[in-house]
């Protein structure tokens, strides 16, 4: 054994089990750093959850009854989010039974943002459960030429098998990221030559009705491109993706030729172009006689569709309550945003990165865009684009310019932002095809404004009453909308004050029996009356005038009863008559009230706080943001085309700085005295005051008892899921993302014990397999019901205590700025304000059931492409009345306990580190004290810890599990950003106060959800057990292997001595 | 001639390993620098690691030429046998470093939903992650080969004909 001979094999097994040990260490780090994600791909949990003491209980008594309310709720969207455009000649409700010809690629295959239930309804399902019979002719062309099926692969991780479902033919199912996108839709001779239709197919289609399908897709990462649309065979049409293209018309056109009656529906989150389908129904052109948007489905909303479009379920009428959230205009570039849309570099973007960055020595770091995913070394700050539009998107735009056009003011009707009227005369009628609110229904009603009452005052409301009148034969469900027109003094024109001149407020419905009336309330908060001067007031003032609140079927009815009421009339280019007896006023006495709304309902005084959000901050004059004193003279430029300079600005320093993403500079000479943590206060201790208090005591107390080191480094990676810190013993709390719930989680996953976990649900039964995540934003926004938010909050709040899982991004509220950016799909609305008030009803929901419910992405993520850096430069009104007004509900109003921020700068400003925003406006103004994540941390060089602390973001969204430190890489530096580490932060005691506030939010925001009677105790895991025994035996056996070797070699040498060899 | 004569599998072996450690740091630099997702991702530790690797093999075999007896030489043998250990211990930390700064990436890349996979999985992306992938390849080939040369002797004594 101990023979000179053995020593090759001792040798090698020494290194074999060396290799071994640093093998299964390095190998366990690595697991260990990743832990949340091996143990949701090995299906293991690394903690317990003792939920005994939550007090938050579940409404629903089994996991089967929760499956089946998420999926009544999905119906629900389907219901009442299906909005019927047109219906020329009734031709809905469908005729009960009658047999339907499906076109269209997407009618066999819509796009769909699917939770992957197995029971999942699609369209043609949906019809066929419906009653339903699909013509047999149409049908057999089109499943021979899509040909659905599945091929096998092999997972290139797992190495499991995994089936995907694929087709020879299908609809073009990405938008791509700004770049061409080709219109996929088999044409009439591509039914014969690729479907095997027989020449005389069309003797053979006994369907008198035909539905047509078109989709447009969305999804993250996704920008549509203006003017980018290819056809089938790659070629450049010149027209816009969103535009129908000669091949889909030619399918409406044989659908027409084949049926008596064309029904289209879109499949989409973007609006399209479809003034041809919209045209009156005659033998030539594509005008059809129903056009119904259908938005995203989810697993069960087509179900909800389907009854809409039959206008029954089997056992009640189904009257469509839907409307458009977004405007459908003939173009869809024609409005003013579209001026300024995808972005483009600075001429001179390179002098970002010519800097030695002492952060980040010896590394190249670019300043190119990086990709929706990150990758490259850059500071991100290269491109850019100018909201010149203020608060004019969407139906603030066509109608207020409408508006203008018919009192004769402000150069409407001038050539600037024509694209669809005749002789270069801007005309309404001509440039929009449906409006924002418009949705048909089949009974016919009325909504009048029966009453409004105004408390003007900070914390105050509008309650409006709206009286529904069924004038038709069938109870169903009446939607109400309330709209203001507010009064647009001389003071705005001079101050640059920008109003709409129909501003949506809020909806309700009722369902209202055949001749009978119902009165539904509306209240709204009175404070988004006020505007905001950025100019002069530098605060919200409320003009004095008239308030003209009305009541209508969707922003232009809304509009002409102001107009009508005003004594305007259609011989003065109104579209239509209005109804001037809709239409109560109240008057604000005296002029402009700059004092009243200068203070939230927190006691912050609101001010400027993003001057330098405008790109006339930094290049003064460069930018004229529109207004509607003059429309012709102030339509936007693009101002990816003037060639903007960093070098011609006299601030350019600071310019650079910010570009930079030095939005803080960690400092030297002020040492923080609390470094290791004053231990004695954990979380456990939380009391019933302090829950209710952030300024209690106890706060400091607790968050003075965690180490510094973990202080800052629990923000810094503080993705996937929140850790334990030592000192204070919190509960691990795992992040879920997604606007449509608890993304791929099924109702039994973290089952406790059956018998005692109220929560169990039998893995192999329909519920324990069922995932919940089958919200449809498109249709949830349509759906103009914030019952309908409320009651998925809380479908959602339940599901969240099933799974144990109780921190979720689950709310998409962006507005749509346009209809350009695929992201549309996880947001609601073009507008602010039907945003504001669903947002609020679902987080109500959610927080009824203590669970942290995070909107996102807060701050202008308009479009996708660049979105991890591009500069939006805005004016401070629209930077507070377009896309944070849309938060503002969910977080003010309805006390949120969670945010996560947008990928995309405030100007210059990375939205992550904008103090201004983040700590101004969300929490010193709207008074919020809860967390606060940044989207997915893809690049370090644009992301920084430092400046994240400083705007109390309390997590920064990196996707590894139990690493909250600044101490885990190298030579114990952070491990992503190396210039950080304990040595350093603790020399800068505004920084490690600023941490622990953060970890303060955080913390609070535990306490007040159903994670303040958690616990968690962390327990062995099969893999780590695995590995851990691995690291023992290849440590031992490495011991017995050295020891071996070298008493081989001494015996060796010994045995040498002994025969005298030397 | 008899110098190569003297040389045993394990020498061939471990200078095959020696420029194939080599190559496995170009593969990994390049993976660092060039263009997509992993660019600018260079380690100065998993560089570092892989060249004293490189410098205990050849150190290693040159050691084992030299013709000392006595209590120098086997302190030689002992030194020339720890030199190859090390550098095999060297490669599988290479390895594993390598490997832990990619995982991420190769996560966003291969494991992106479908909705996003066209914007993630983009030419340049797909090429970045291919060679990470291959620079595993070639560290974990370079492991088990320089692993297996350690079962072998490098060289016989020319005195005694020890297998050193």
């Amino acid at each position: 054994m101990f023979s000179r001979k053995m020593l090759p094999l001792w040798r090698g097994l020494v290194a074999l089990m060396l290799s071994l040990v640093i093998l299964t260490s390095l190998g366990y780090g690595i697991a260990d750093a990743w832990r949340s994600t091996v143990d949701n791909a090995l299906g293991t949990q690394s903690f317990l959850t003792d939920t005994a003491n939550i007090k938050y209980k579940s409404t629903y008594k089994s996991g089967e009854e929760l499956m089946n309310a998420a999926k009544a709720i999905s119906v629900r969207e389907g219901e009442e989010g299906a909005v019927v455009m047109k219906n020329e000649g009734g031709a809905l409700p469908l005729v009960k039974g009658e047999s339907i010809a499906l076109f269209g690629l997407a009618s066999y295959a819509p796009y769909m943002s699917a939770a992957g239930n197995s029971d999942a309804v699609d369209l043609v399902a949906a019809l066929e459960n419906g009653g339903f019979a699909l013509d047999s002719t149409v049908r057999a062309f089109y499943e021979k030429l899509m040909n659905k099926h599945t091929v096998t692969s092999t997972h290139p991780w797992t190495g499991q098998e995994v089936v995907n479902t694929v087709y020879d033919m299908r609809q073009n199912t990405s938008a791509g990221d700004y770049t061409t996108f080709k219109i996929i839709e088999a044409t009439p001779d591509m039914w014969e030559d690729r479907g095997g239709a027989a020449s005389d197919w069309r003797d053979s289609v006994t369907a008198k009705t035909a539905i047509v399908t078109f989709s447009r897709p969305g999804g993250e990462g996704t920008t549509y491109k203006p003017y980018s649309a290819l056809d089938m065979n790659g070629n450049a049409t010149g027209k816009n993706p969103l535009a129908l293209s000669e091949d889909e018309l030619s399918v409406v056109a044989e659908a027409k030729k084949v049926c008596d009656k064309v029904i289209v529906l879109l499949n989409t989150s973007c609006a399209m172009e479809i003034g041809e389908l919209k045209a009156a129904k005659a033998a030539e052109g594509y005008g059809v006689d129903a056009i119904v948007f259908v938005g995203i489905p989810n697993d069960y909303q087509f179900t909800g569709i389907v009854n809409v479009l039959a206008g029954t379920d089997g056992e009640r009428f189904v009257n469509p309550s839907g409307a458009l959230a977004d405007t459908y205009a003939t173009i869809s570039t024609s409005s003013p945003a579209m001026m300024n849309f995808g972005g483009g570099y600075y001429t001179d973007y390179n002098i970002v990165k010519d800097f030695d960055d002492k952060r980040f020595p010896g590394v190249d770091i670019g300043n190119d865009v990086t990709g929706s995913f990150g990758g490259s070394a850059s500071y991100s700050g290269g491109y850019y684009i100018v909201e010149a539009e203020g608060i004019y998107t969407g139906y603030n735009y066509y109608e207020t310019r409408y508006f203008d056009a018919v009192m004769g003011s402000g150069n409407a009707s001038g050539s600037a932002g024509v694209y669809a009227s005749p002789d270069n005369k801007w005309n309404y009628a001509d440039e929009v095809s449906y409006t924002f609110g418009h949705g048909l229904s089949y009974i016919p009603y009325t909504q009048k404004l029966v009453s409004v009452d105004v408390e003007d005052r900070v914390g105050g409301n509008v309650t409006a009453r709206i009286e529904l009148k069924n004038e038709g034969e069938n109870e169903g469900l009446l939607l109400a909308q309330l709209y203001v027109s507010v009064p647009y003094t001389d003071y705005n024109r001079e101050n640059g004050v920008e109003k709409s001149a129909v501003m949506f407020l809020g909806s309700a419905k009722a369902r209202v029996g055949a001749g009978k009336s119902e009165t539904v309330t509306v209240t709204v908060p009175t404070k988004y009356l006020a505007s905001y001067d950025y100019t002069n007031a530098k605060t919200y003032i409320m003009d004095g005038g008239d308030y003209r609140f009305t009541a209508g079927a969707g922003a232009h009815e809304a509009v002409n009863n102001v107009l009508a009421y005003l004594g305007k009339t259609t011989a003065d280019g109104m579209t239509g008559d209005g109804d001037k007896t809709n239409v109560k006023v109240w008057t604000k006495s005296g002029g402009v009230d700059t004092t009243t709304y200068s203070h939230s309902e927190s006691g912050a005084r609101i001010t400027n706080v993003a001057d330098n959000a405008d790109l006339n901050y930094y290049l003064p004059g460069a930018v004229t943001d529109l207004t509607r004193s003059d429309w012709q003279g102030t339509y936007p430029k693009n101002y990816n085309e003037e060639k903007i300079t960093l070098a011609d600005s006299p601030k350019k320093d600071e310019w650079l700085k910010e570009l930079r993403n030095i939005q803080y500079t960690v400092k030297t000479d002020s040492p923080e005295s609390n470094v290791y943590g004053v231990a004695g206060t954990t979380f456990a201790e939380i009391t019933d005051e302090a829950a209710a208090n952030i300024d209690d005591p106890f706060w400091d107390k607790l968050t003075a008892a965690i180490t510094l080191d973990e202080a800052v480094g629990a923000v810094a990676h503080g993705g996937s899921q929140s850790d334990t810190l030592k000192n204070i013993d919190n509960p691990v709390v795992v992040q879920n993302d997604g606007p449509n719930g608890f993304n791929g989680k099924r109702l039994s996953t973290n089952n406790g014990t059956e018998g005692t976990d109220p929560y169990y649900v039998d893995p192999a039964s329909e519920a324990g397999k069922f995932i919940a995540a089958v919200n449809s934003q498109t249709l949830l926004g349509s759906g103009f019901n914030p019952e309908v938010a409320l009651e998925w909050g809380r479908v959602l709040g339940n599901t969240g205590l099933y799974i144990g899982n109780y921190q979720i991004w689950g709310g998409g509220l962006n507005y749509h700025r346009t209809p350009y950016n695929g992201r549309n799909t996880e947001y609601l609305s073009e507008d602010p304000m039907l945003t504001n008030a669903l947002g609020k009803a679902l987080i109500l929901g959610t927080s009824e059931f203590g669970i942290i419910n995070g909107p996102k992405h807060i701050g202008f993520n308009d479009q996708e492409h660049d979105r991890s850096g591009i500069c939006v430069y805005m004016n401070e009104q629209k930077l507070r009345e377009t896309d944070l007004r849309a938060f503002q509900g969910a977080v003010e109003d309805a006390g949120s306990l969670g945010i996560m921020v947008a990928f995309n700068r405030i100007g210059a400003i990375n939205a992550s580190h904008h103090v201004g925003m983040l700590k101004g406006i969300v929490r010193g103004e709207w008074g919020f004290d809860g967390l606060i994540s940044t989207d997915m941390m893809n690049n370090a060089y644009y992301f920084n810890p430092e400046g994240c602390i400083m705007a109390t973001v309390t997590q920064m969204a990196d996707f590894m599990g139990d690493n909250s430190t600044i101490s885990g890489g190298t030579g114990g530096v952070d491990a992503t950003w190396g210039y950080l580490s304990l040595p350093v932060v603790k020399n800068d005691s505004t920084l490690a106060s600023a941490a622990r506030d953060c970890m303060k939010y955080q913390l609070f925001a535990f306490a007040r959800s159903a994670v303040r009677n958690l616990t968690t105790v962390p327990v062995t895991p099969w893999w780590e057990a695995l590995l851990i025994t691995a690291i023992v035996v290849s440590s031992v056996l490495s011991a017995g292997a050295v020891a071996v070797y070298v008493l081989t070699v001494v015996k060796s040498s010994r045995e040498d001595r002994e025969h005298g060899v030397y | 001639m008899e110098f190569i004569k003297r040389q045993r599998v394990g020498a061939w072996v471990t200078l095959g390993v020696a420029l194939m450690t080599i190559a496995a740091i170009i593969v990994y630099c390049v993976s660092s620098t060039a263009a997509g997702y992993f660019r600018n991702t260079l380690s100065g530790a998993v560089v570092t690691f892989g060249v004293l690797a490189a410098i205990l093999l050849l150190g290693a075999v040159a050691l084992a030429q030299l013709e000392v007896g006595g209590t120098a030489g086997k302190c030689i043998k002992v030194a020339a046998d720890v030199m190859r250990v090390g550098a095999t211990l060297l490669l599988i930390a290479s390895l594993l470093m390598f490997v832990s700064q990619r995982v991420e990436g190769l996560a966003y890349i291969f494991g992106s939903n479908e909705d996003v996979s066209a914007e993630v999985q983009t030419p340049e992306n797909l090429a970045s992650a291919r060679m990470a992938i291959a620079g595993f390849i070639v560290y974990g080939i370079t492991w088990l080969l320089t692993l297996a040369s350690t079962f072998f002797p490098i060289a016989l004594k020319p005195n005694n004909g020890e297998q050193i």
